[in-house]
């Protein structure tokens, strides 16, 4: 399988996550209440100061942007006959790095704690309509151990401590996990709008 | 660069760039000032790199102990 092929189809198997889970929510809305009798909830109110909720909402927002300039700029010679990123492309991808780097610091920062795994996880994963808090937390954590290869194979490839073959293998490893983060990272966010917007309703 | 001519009037000084055909001056000039940048990226992207790795290591520390702490049982 090429790398395109294998991008577009971890794309569109991301893209099939979100379409099954709205589709199984709407399917559960109509014959009964989202949330199962019985089933373990997080804390609905947060004890944090608007502030925070504010700092929040901005960094999820810039992470969330960074997120998609630094990945559609990666993504977008997959779209032309270019065998490798180069040109403004280039420029705009390096460019916009070290904001979703920054961002990605920021949202851990404020994530991690409330994606810790717990006893109750397993019975939302099981109960009709509450997986979103589980995924939400597996595709955080999973963003988060992509992440750190995603950056450090770039950045150790720009000091001489390598050989050509060395840089290339790490590149390679750029480009691998780079759209997985990316996947993962979109997931992430799906799942933490479906939480919020089921914590809201409430 | 200076340009020899047979010509003392016409020796004239020439930009490297004019050398190479077909180069695309100004994508050359924005990659070369953007290389004044390279160290902030390679501060931050390291910088930032460890800063997940120690979250992430933070949580796995926590989770083997409650782990080691679960198989334990109450024995003392």
């Amino acid at each position: 399988v090429s790398y395109p092929t294998a991008v577009t189809i971890l794309f569109l198997a991301a893209l099939a996550i979100v379409a099954a889970d709205l589709v199984l929510r709407l399917v559960l809305r109509a014959g009964k209440p989202t949330r199962a009798q019985g089933a373990p909830r997080e804390g609905a109110k947060s004890a944090n100061p608007s502030v925070f909720r504010w700092l929040r909402v901005a960094v999820n927002a810039i992470g969330l942007v960074s997120l998609f300039l630094v990945a559609s700029t990666a993504l977008s010679r997959l779209l032309t006959d270019e065998r490798t990123l180069t040109g403004d492309r280039l420029i705009w991808h390096v460019g916009t790095a070290p904001a979703f780097a920054l961002a990605a610091v920021a949202i851990v920062l404020f994530w991690a704690h409330r994606n810790r795994f717990s006893a109750a996880d397993w019975s939302r994963l099981t109960s009709a309509g509450t997986w979103a808090i589980p995924l939400r937390k597996l595709f955080f954590w999973i963003a988060v151990v992509l992440a750190i290869p995603t950056m450090a194979s770039i950045l150790a490839a720009m000091f001489p401590l390598f050989d050509t073959d060395g840089q290339q293998d790490l590149a390679r490893i750029h480009r691998y996990c780079g759209p997985l983060l990316a996947a993962a990272g979109l997931l992430f966010a799906y799942f933490a709008l479906v939480t919020w917007r089921e914590r809201s309703q409430d | 660069v200076a340009v020899d001519s047979p010509l003392a009037s016409e020796r004239v000084a020439w930009t490297m760039n004019r050398f190479e055909k077909n180069l695309d001056v100004d994508y050359q000039a924005r990659l070369a000032r953007s290389w004044r940048y390279r160290v902030w990226l390679k501060a931050i992207g390291l910088a930032a790199a460890g800063l997940l790795l120690l979250f992430l290591l933070a949580y796995v520390f926590r989770a083997v102990d409650r782990l080691s702490a679960a198989t334990a049982g109450r024995s003392r």
